[in-house]
């Protein structure tokens, strides 16, 4: 028997890739079940949770989309903390995407500061297939990086045809729970709830601390 | 019309009038606080952002100058200098080299492009054909195959997402030091909506350099927010945001609690949109828009945003103070649609100023319960009285 088979696991996992290759889209066919490429910009990081089946079992997939921009990335540390999968994502059709990842999976593994960098669950998504005509990275390529990379699985979808959506949600949630199930403290940095409301100099004297 | 609405009309009207030589900025500020009627808004946003100046003498010809200057930046950098420069080329990296400039500004146009195309995507304006586009024309677009450049669309006319896309290179190249980052495309939105649908066709005809020169004096007050190196700083968005949430244990330290104490809500989770950009992505354009009269009309700009931040999350304390984490946010990132904003202007103006009480905990639990039921009342009352 499997160890709280009742408890329904919370899953955290944040999309992370270069501006417009699709993060927001990705998450609204997954989610929604629709495509429509008139999204604003995400700014900051959308939130959003569904519940799925994983091998039998109910969990709770708790999804932050984040900004696609550079400059966002100092605000990640707030994202990424306790994260129990990462999804790494490129268009296909633009291979500066494609060359970033690696820069991505860095700075997530800086900020997030997981203990075990190295087995850290990242799944690749390589999105936008449906523009076959305008491809510019082969699945060739991509996989070779993956193979570097403890070999990430990685998956060709397309947001806007639905294609392969739901099997690479699958694997991301296998790959998060198999991650949860590990360890609590995988995040050692993690500050402590009180610390948080005591230790602000500017707090207020109601503090319950003084 | 309501009666309420007739007088605001009146009072930025006699501020604005034209046997007034000279417009007293705190009287239109003042007149401007709650909102300001349709048709003066246009003249009132570019006053309340110190682009035109006061002696109404002196429109006419500050005018002519500022669009013949903006003119001129559409020409030095679209029109661009096709000059040969010998001995440089394509894959000379040197921060001279014309090339090396021309592959940086591909980069920042394709940002941009994918920006301003997705602006107010609910609304149709920005996809609309402009009835003045820029006289030298010639679009904002890639000169090359780069493979980040979508291939440029053949249309009879420009749209007014592309004018929005050449003010904010033109921003980009100006303010090297900010360049073009996610959201300014949010923000300059409303600016050129309102100066483009200026029904006065003369005023509408220049929404563009107009446009330019509003975002330059918009940005001039908030660019801190959005440079990265900044962030720790006291001008920075993190301190912004620190301040926020400090504003909000101050006013209601129980919902303080329950929401960043117990629920671990960071305001980088919601607070970092809100603030950056103004609140433009919490409501619809309309509503961006009055809310933006009172913003520009603060006195002490732009401390009201905060207060008015405040006042969405305390007009759904009810909801928020038994939500879970995921309930708390959800909403926090999802504004409930119908929330009057007058409404919020006012009881932001109204905390700020002490007219309503700040539920501090008291020494008895009973007493927060009653002081929560105090500014229950009055939000209700607030409700009530302005939906009439």
């Amino acid at each position: 028997m499997s160890s709280a088979p009742h408890k329904k696991a919370l899953l955290k996992v944040i999309i992370l890739g270069d501006s417009g290759v699709g993060k927001t889209s990705l998450m609204n066919q997954f989610v929604d079940q629709r495509f429509s490429n008139q999204h604003k910009v995400t700014i900051g990081a959308d939130f959003i949770m569904k519940d799925m089946l994983v091998d039998g079992r109910l969990v709770t997939m708790q999804i932050w989309d984040t900004a696609g921009q550079e400059r966002f990335q100092s605000l990640g540390v707030a994202f990424y903390r306790g994260a129990d999968c990462c999804v790494l994502a490129y268009d296909v059709t633009n291979s500066t995407s494609f060359k970033n990842l690696d820069p991505w999976r860095d700075e997530f593994l800086i900020q997030a500061s997981p203990r075990d960098p190295e087995h850290f669950p990242f799944v690749l998504l390589g999105n936008k297939v449906d523009l076959a005509q305008d491809r510019a990275v082969s699945r060739k390529k991509a996989e070779a990086w993956c193979q570097t990379k403890t070999k990430m699985p990685y998956f060709e979808v397309s947001a806007k045809e639905a294609v392969n959506i739901d099997l690479a949600f699958q694997t991301i949630a296998r790959a998060a729970l198999a991650r949860e199930s590990q360890d609590t403290q995988d995040f050692p940095d993690f500050p402590a709830q009180v610390l948080l409301d005591c230790g602000n100099a500017k707090s207020s004297s109601f503090c319950s601390c003084q | 019309m309501s009666s309420r609405y007739v007088e605001r009309l009146t009072r930025v009207e006699e501020v604005l009038l034209l046997k007034k030589l000279k417009i007293d900025m705190k009287e239109l500020k003042h007149a401007c606080s709650y909102g300001i009627p349709d048709q003066l808004r246009p003249l009132g946003w570019r006053l309340l952002l110190n682009y035109l100046p006061t002696e109404r003498a002196v429109w006419k010809r500050f005018l002519e100058t500022q669009r013949e200057n903006y003119d001129a930046l559409v020409s030095q950098f679209i029109e661009g200098n096709d000059g040969e420069n010998e001995g440089d080329h394509p894959l000379n990296e040197s921060n001279s080299s014309e090339w090396k400039g021309f592959f940086d500004d591909n980069v920042t146009l394709a940002q941009i492009d994918k920006d301003v195309r997705r602006l107010c995507p609910e609304i149709q304006f920005f996809q609309q054909i402009t009835a003045f586009p820029h006289k030298l024309k010639n679009n904002v677009r890639c000169k090359s195959p780069n493979d980040v450049c979508a291939a440029a669309e053949v249309v009879e006319g420009e749209r007014q997402w592309q004018v929005l896309e050449r003010i904010l290179f033109i921003y980009s190249k100006l303010n090297p030091g900010v360049k073009y980052v996610q959201g300014m495309n949010e923000l300059i939105g409303p600016l050129y909506f309102v100066f483009a649908s200026d029904p006065d066709v003369e005023w509408a005809e220049f929404a563009e350099a107009d446009t330019f020169y509003c975002f330059q004096q918009m940005m001039a007050e908030i660019k801190d927010n959005f440079i990265k190196t900044l962030d720790d700083s006291q001008c920075g968005i993190e301190s912004t945001m620190r301040n926020f949430h400090d504003l909000l244990k101050s006013f209601d330290p129980l919902l303080h609690n329950h929401l960043v104490v117990k629920l671990q809500i960071q305001p980088q989770f919601y607070a970092f949109r809100w603030l950056s950009l103004m609140l433009s992505q919490e409501f619809a354009l309309p509503d961006v828009i009055t809310l933006w009269d009172s913003l520009f009309a603060d006195p002490c700009r732009f401390s009201l945003l905060s207060y008015v931040g405040l006042a969405m999350i305390e007009s759904q304390r009810d909801f928020l103070i038994n939500a879970t984490f995921a309930d708390a946010l959800r909403l926090l990132q999802n504004f409930p649609e119908g929330i009057d904003v007058g409404t919020l202007v006012c009881l932001a103006h109204d905390i700020r100023e002490g007219r309503v009480a700040s539920i501090k905990p008291p020494e008895e639990k009973k007493n927060i319960v009653a002081r929560a039921g105090n500014l229950k009342d009055k939000l209700r009352e607030f409700a009530g009285n302005l939906k009439r």
